[in-house]
């Protein structure tokens, strides 16, 4: 259709966005709350300021007459008083009031207009928002008043003002416009977006040349809090960081079918072999292992030491409470005669219980609930207690393991990884495994907590919410507990006749030297019962006709024998008590290739979060594949799909495809200045 | 000035001209609320001298509606509400509004594919009824530039509808 200028320019008067004067009346209503609620804040900021000073000239006197030594008594006293307070100030219990407070406030108007449901959430979020900006804003201030009271002789009467000013600032967090919430929103965000500084960047692997290296070495891995992490980023419209993707975690996070092993192996290895998606000249190839499942009434006895961190920065929502509620899930799998202890680190370490059965599961929840956030975070004192634990109810040929639940801040001691890392790795000698469990967003450190858990034979999973406890410490319980291949590592020979190059997908941080492989004392991967572990190398065939990163060789031509086949993969794995590894290996023929539409499910779908891994890091080798083609691929291969984990995982690329990723055009932002 | 005159006389103008800006209504709504909030608490400090209150108030929704951008560049911040919000009230429309809806959705698609600056100059004159030389006043743009770039931008939506 046809549109003249003056057609458009009249499809432009023919909008109007208030034709029944509906939002003239409730923006007029809204904006006078709004200055009202202003007048009546400043008016009460003049009173505790005039309190402050009243109470400063009759304090300092009093001050100077009372002896040094009470006097710091009181402050000190106070000062307590104070900090309790604040812990206590902000319950999920005031939230929700002052919640349905603003929802009240809003109501008139929202008889008006046409507000969606949409906007209840916003509300909230935004209140959740300015509540933690309160929170943050009002503990520093404590903090510097409570600093300068210790030294100042007017600390009294800036005590007290500040106890005055707290629910003042609380009521203006309610009242303040939505828009300053909003912006408040971006900037208070914006140091949770950071990953630690400890997060190692790291490039992705390059293609190699079958000819020259045709080794290919890493440890299997099975480790999705990346993917965790990853998901509450893009589902809350952050930038993500993409030294934090581990395209390997995007991958094994989703259940495969493969095979379960039968004879006397742990693990199966089970090969597909097709057309890569973003490169139809190229080709995927995908080694699917699967350790086997262990009957529950066969699991052996278990000693666990939950060391929980309870220091100041795990107050928030989704880390202390959720950690409660994670243990008391977990506690539900245990078998009556298991043991559990629990040991806490803060500014101190305390065992809270030591070897209680867990039939005895009121007492062990009443010691979880009794649990509360303070103080400075002293982990490596924690970790050598929970250590000392696990050995005093040590259980022979039993599951000996500390699980340790932290935001992986570690602020006091030796907090640098190196030392931990030597620590942990000796107290493994003793046959006690470590399993970590991350909490918390932001100054969650994801490398320490990866390093515990890697050094400590264990593995270690993010939590973000409920969702997540469930899944690492419910459905998969045994594949987070109990290891059945240790030291996992994987060979893979290319065969140059066939395979011209070949790069592995991901898995940056774990590639071993080839000599590693026969050596048995090089640490590696843990496999849990059940669990799997999906590798993918993207090959581009002799003659595919795809210029090559390498070029070819002048010398050195040699007679290539099987050429039907086109790789072949190795495993070494330990039992979990041993400390020989055994071999295992399989055969990849050229006749088992497929195209990519005949491909299994399993395989496409696997592809598609490889693609998506890819994408979040900038690869150089998608070919301009994008999110909505991943998203595409992906929601046609979700099988059968019992969990749901993979039409979240639709809907997850779905939504990073609508987040805006920058602005249109530098113009846009240039225009603003 | 008197606060309630101006706001009676002035809302439908400004609130078009935010809501031709920002797609989402929820976010529409909330910075004009923080508009009028602000010529409230400004209101002493208009100056007739300096220009006409027409002017002073598009300057200042303006500025309202960039720095709500540029935060929203800069931070890359992502508002859930940001694009279904405009399709939301669907199911609570009557039949005989569906038409209008289209239309509206296909308008907002345009508008979406113009640039920042395109699009503030035709909220301004189409949505808020300014002629050039007042927009040139308020954008400090010349009056032939500001003409420039209103065809351009008309120009570009008709393709953009024609391919609807």
């Amino acid at each position: 259709m046809k549109y003249t200028d003056e057609e458009i320019i009249k499809k432009f008067s023919n909008v109007d966005y208030d034709k029944a004067g509906y939002k003239q009346q409730a923006i007029f209503a809204k904006v006078s709350q709004k200055v009202a609620a202003r007048r009546t804040n400043s008016m009460k900021k003049y009173k505790i300021i005039a309190a402050a000073a009243v109470i400063a000239l009759i304090a300092v006197p009093a001050v100077l007459l009372t002896n040094r030594a009470k006097y710091q008594d009181i402050v000190a006293e106070k000062v307590k008083i104070v900090e309790e307070e604040t812990i206590t100030t902000i319950t999920p219990e005031k939230e929700q009031i002052a919640e349905q407070n603003l929802s009240a406030s809003f109501d008139g108007s929202k008889a008006l207009t046409d507000t969606s449901s949409m906007a209840d959430s916003f509300a909230s979020e935004e209140l959740y928002v300015s509540t933690q900006k309160q929170k943050v804003a009002g503990t520093a201030a404590l903090q510097d008043l409570t600093r300068s009271a210790r030294y100042s002789r007017v600390g009294k009467a800036s005590m007290a003002s500040a106890s005055f000013a707290r629910p003042s600032t609380w009521s203006s967090a309610n009242t303040e416009s939505s828009y300053i919430a909003r912006t408040a929103s971006v900037r208070w965000a914006e140091p949770e977006m950071q990953l630690s500084q400890d997060t190692k960047a790291y490039n992705e692997n390059g293609f190699k040349k079958a000819l020259l290296e045709p080794l290919s070495t890493f440890s299997a891995d099975v480790d999705t809090a990346s993917y965790n992490m990853l998901k509450e980023q893009i589902n809350r419209g952050w930038s993500i960081q993409k030294e934090g993707v581990r395209t390997e975690a995007i991958i094994n996070n989703f259940a495969y079918d493969y095979p379960a092993p039968t004879g006397s192996d742990p693990i199966s290895i089970n090969i597909e072999y097709a057309t890569a998606p973003w490169n139809e000249k190229s080709q995927l190839v995908k080694i699917g292992v699967k350790a086997k499942e262990i009957d529950r009434s066969e699991l052996p006895q278990s000693n666990l030491v939950f060391l929980i961190d309870v220091s100041g920065s795990m107050r928030d929502s989704n880390r202390l409470p959720l950690v409660k509620q994670a243990f008391k899930m977990l506690l539900d799998q245990l078998d009556k005669d298991d043991i559990v202890s629990i040991v806490t680190y803060a500014s101190g370490t305390d065992v809270r219980l030591n070897g209680v059965k867990a039939k005895n599961k009121e007492k062990i929840i009443e010691a979880i609930d009794s649990l509360r956030a303070s103080g400075s975070t002293s982990g490596e004192a924690g970790l050598k207690l929970a250590y000392k634990v696990a050995k005093e109810n040590f259980i022979r040929k039993g599951n000996n393991r500390i699980i340790i639940a932290s935001d992986g801040d570690f602020n006091v001691g030796s907090s640098r990884i190196g030392d931990l890392e030597k620590q942990v790795s000796e107290a493994k000698e003793s046959g006690v495994f470590i399993s970590a469990l991350g909490f918390g967003m932001g100054n969650y450190r994801d490398n320490m907590m990866e390093t515990i858990a890697d050094k400590g034979n264990g593995n270690y999973a993010y939590i973000n919410d409920l969702k997540a406890a469930q899944k690492a410490l419910v459905q998969e319980f045994g594949g987070t507990m109990f290891t059945v291949a240790k030291d996992t590592k994987f060979q893979v020979e290319f065969n140059p006749a066939v395979v011209e190059e070949y790069r592995l997908i991901g898995y940056e941080k774990r590639l071993l030297n080839n000599e590693d492989f026969n050596d048995d004392t090089k640490d590696a991967g843990e496999i849990g019962a059940g669990h799997t572990v999906t590798v993918i190398y993207e090959i581009r065939p002799v003659g595919s006709g795809e210029k090559m990163d390498i070029d070819p060789l002048k010398y050195g031509k040699t007679e290539f024998t099987n050429k039907d086949e086109v790789l072949t993969v190795k495993m070494r794995y330990k039992d979990p008590d041993g400390d020989t590894s055994k071999l295992i290996s399989k055969t990849l023929k050229k006749a088992d290739f497929k195209t990519f539409d005949k491909a299994s499910t399993d395989f496409r779908f696997a592809s598609a979060a490889a693609a998506f891994g890819q994408l979040l890091r900038d690869s150089q080798y998608l070919n301009g594949f994008t999110a909505k083609q991943i998203a595409d691929i992906a929601s046609k291969a979700k099988g059968v799909d019992e969990s749901g984990d993979r039409a979240e995982f639709v809907k997850m690329v779905r939504t990073y495809n609508d987040t805006p990723k920058k602005a249109k055009n530098a113009e846009d932002i240039a225009y603003f200045d | 000035m008197n606060f309630e005159q101006v706001y009676n006389a002035y809302f439908k103008r400004i609130y078009s001209y935010i809501r031709a800006r920002i797609t989402s209504e929820a976010q529409a709504d909330d910075i004009a609320c923080e508009f009028w909030q602000k010529v409230f608490e400004k209101q002493s400090s208009f100056d007739e001298s300096k220009g006409n209150i027409e002017q002073w108030l598009f300057t200042i929704a303006r500025n309202q509606v960039n720095s709500h951008f540029r935060l929203y560049y800069i931070k890359n911040f992502f508002s859930m509400t940001d694009k279904e919000e405009v399709f939301s009230s669907k199911e609570k429309q009557p039949l005989d509004k569906l038409d209008e809806e289209e239309e509206l959705k296909q308008l907002n698609a345009a508008l979406e594919a113009l640039n920042q600056k395109e699009r503030d100059l035709i909220s301004l004159k189409f949505f808020s009824s300014l002629n050039n030389r007042e927009i040139a006043k308020i954008t400090s743009l010349s009056e032939s530039n500001v003409g420039t770039i209103i065809n351009r931008a008309i120009n570009k939506i008709k393709t953009i509808l024609e391919d609807l």
